[in-house]
């Protein structure tokens, strides 16, 4: 008899959630994390009495992940504290304007005609598009199964509305905003939108457009960090009797007649189970854990080819001021066109300028336990920044490249910063691989383009081992926290269906 | 042959008017030039 029966790999929100929910269907689950902590990308640290979030900083779509708990009897309310966040995002011009994009449509419309008249009605004619987009896709697209072309014929099928939309899947995310937008301003505005799924706006598929308005459906942060999601789903996966192992990284994927057997720690322990789920970057579990020998040349080909999804540097702040921000998420944004010249001109070529835009996530305003009285905390997310640095190393300069974004934020976002500054920590691509061994410290684990998507991203329900099920941000629908929900959805139906 | 060359043409000029802009010119080129992996990662 195995160990268990369900063994998991990774406790990100796509692991820990694919665990409760097998746990939930009476199966044996144990989930083995190689780090100190669950949560993945969702993840909060502490350190010298601040509670730091490690990457994400709110969540979208919070009905897909209230599906996820709903299948388990609960509800994402009843499992975890959710702070509402209104204004949805502040942004900081280039120019110095700033626009304040409330929840509610009406308000925002009402922002968008302060700066830009004339745009009022494109944001109408775009709320309206995207909303039906929306509710074609989310119940379709985002919890269905693209293993294959059949299931990919089958989703289409049961929802015939999104084929109105396949305009969106075939142009970028730039023509579709700037399809509704005419106003340099405004388009600046959601210009940074577009990284939410790892690509700059000229290169990332149109339906991706929609992002900035779901956020209008409502973005959340978790009180006491961000970890409480993950934390949530290990809550329920353990009322069902799911076991977590922290500090256990996973050496070998164990496979005996083209079937899973179990997997082999790096401290040598051997655990058995018929059903392995890897919630950790395919390219990676395939070539290294599954070995090349148990593939298909073709496979081989094509897990080769993938690309990682960009990589992301973080500037941890901790402050003894109240910084000079309005809302919990303010952009600092650039026009469009230098948006995409950044990434042709700096993060392909290898390099990271000292010049930042991104986000400053002010923790701290929407949950002021996180720090000590007084003390607040913003997480900055960064430009995209390429693994490997042309001509330097991360680690090389990391000290001179801290101080000098500092000193510019200071001098530009948030004046007074320099001097307020308790501690910071910058957290590079190559501090990501380490932490969570995501290859290249990509944070949507491959890109998010059409030809890395639906049946092209690796499959749920592997083709070449059987018992081996893959959810999270390497499978079918993609990166991110709701997105790595519903594929642990999809992951654990797959079993329900073929693991009787 | 006529017709063969006219029809070429518009659809060379239908093509170059679609892709007139930068930003389409590069998003068109990011998928083409992955078209090649298609096959091989419907595998994978």
């Amino acid at each position: 008899m195995n160990d268990y029966d369900v063994i998991v790999i990774g406790a990100g929100c796509g692991g820990l959630g694919a665990g409760a929910l097998l746990a939930h269907q009476g199966r044996r689950v144990l989930v083995v994390e190689q780090s100190e902590r669950v949560g993945g990308c969702c993840s909060t640290f502490e350190k010298q009495g601040y509670k730091i979030d490690l990457g994400a900083s709110i969540i979208e779509f919070p009905q897909v992940i209230d599906w996820c708990f709903q299948r388990m009897g609960t509800t994402f309310a009843k499992e975890v504290d959710l702070v509402a966040i209104d204004p949805v995002f502040s942004a900081i011009l280039h120019d110095g304007t700033r626009v304040s994009y409330p929840i509610s449509l009406e308000g925002t419309a009402k922002e968008i005609g302060r700066i830009a008249p004339g745009d009022v009605k494109g944001w109408e004619r775009y709320s309206k598009k995207m909303q039906g987009f929306l509710d074609a896709a989310l119940k379709g697209f985002f919890v269905s199964p693209a293993t294959n072309l059949a299931d990919v014929v089958r989703l289409f099928a049961r929802t015939p509305a999104l084929l109105k939309y396949n305009s969106m899947f075939f142009g970028s995310y730039e023509g579709i905003i700037r399809k509704y937008f005419k106003n340099e301003k405004v388009v600046e505005s959601l210009s940074f939108h577009s990284f939410y799924a790892g690509l700059p706006p000229a290169l990332l598929p149109g339906h991706f457009a929609m992002i900035p308005y779901a956020e209008h459906g409502g973005i959340y942060y978790a009180k006491g960090g961000m970890i409480g999601i993950p934390k949530g789903f290990q809550k329920c996966g353990e009322r069902s009797g799911m076991k977590v192992k922290l500090n256990a990284p996973v050496r070998k994927i164990l496979i005996e007649n083209k079937r899973v057997k179990g997997v082999l720690l790096e401290d040598g322990t051997e655990i058995t189970a018929g059903i392995v789920v890897s919630n950790i970057n395919a390219k990676k579990m395939y070539l290294e854990m599954v070995g090349e020998e148990h593939l298909p040349w073709l496979a081989k080909v094509g897990l080769k080819s993938y690309t990682y999804s960009m990589a992301t540097p973080m500037l941890y702040l901790c402050l003894n001021y109240r910084p000079p921000l309005e809302d919990h998420h303010t952009l600092m944004t650039l026009p469009m066109d230098r948006v995409n010249a950044y990434w042709n001109d700096h993060y392909m070529k290898g390099s990271f300028p000292r010049e930042q835009f991104g986000i400053l996530s002010w923790t701290t305003k929407s949950d002021p336990s996180l720090a000590p009285k007084g003390h607040h905390i913003i997480a900055v997310t960064l430009a995209p920044g390429v693994y490997r640095l042309k001509g330097t190393h991360w680690d090389q300069n990391r000290q001179a490249l801290k101080e000098s974004i500092i000193q510019y934020l200071s001098d530009t976002y948030l004046p007074g910063l320099k001097e307020h500054v308790v501690f910071a920590e910058l957290s590079t691509p190559v501090d990501f691989e380490k932490r969570l061994r995501s290859p290249e410290g990509a944070i949507y684990a491959l890109r998010q383009d059409l030809p890395h998507s639906m049946m092209f991203r690796p499959s749920a329900r592997s083709r070449h081992v059987r018992g081996l099920y893959l959810a999270g941000a390497s499978t079918h629908p993609g990166g991110g926290v709701p997105t790595v929900t519903a594929s642990a959805m999809i992951a654990a139906d797959l079993i329900e269906k073929y693991e009787k | 042959m006529n017709t063969a060359l006219i029809v070429t043409g518009v659809v060379v000029l239908l093509l170059l008017f679609a892709l007139r802009k930068k930003s389409r010119r590069s998003f068109a080129w990011n998928l083409l030039r992955q078209v090649v992996y298609l096959i091989p990662r419907y595998f994978a």
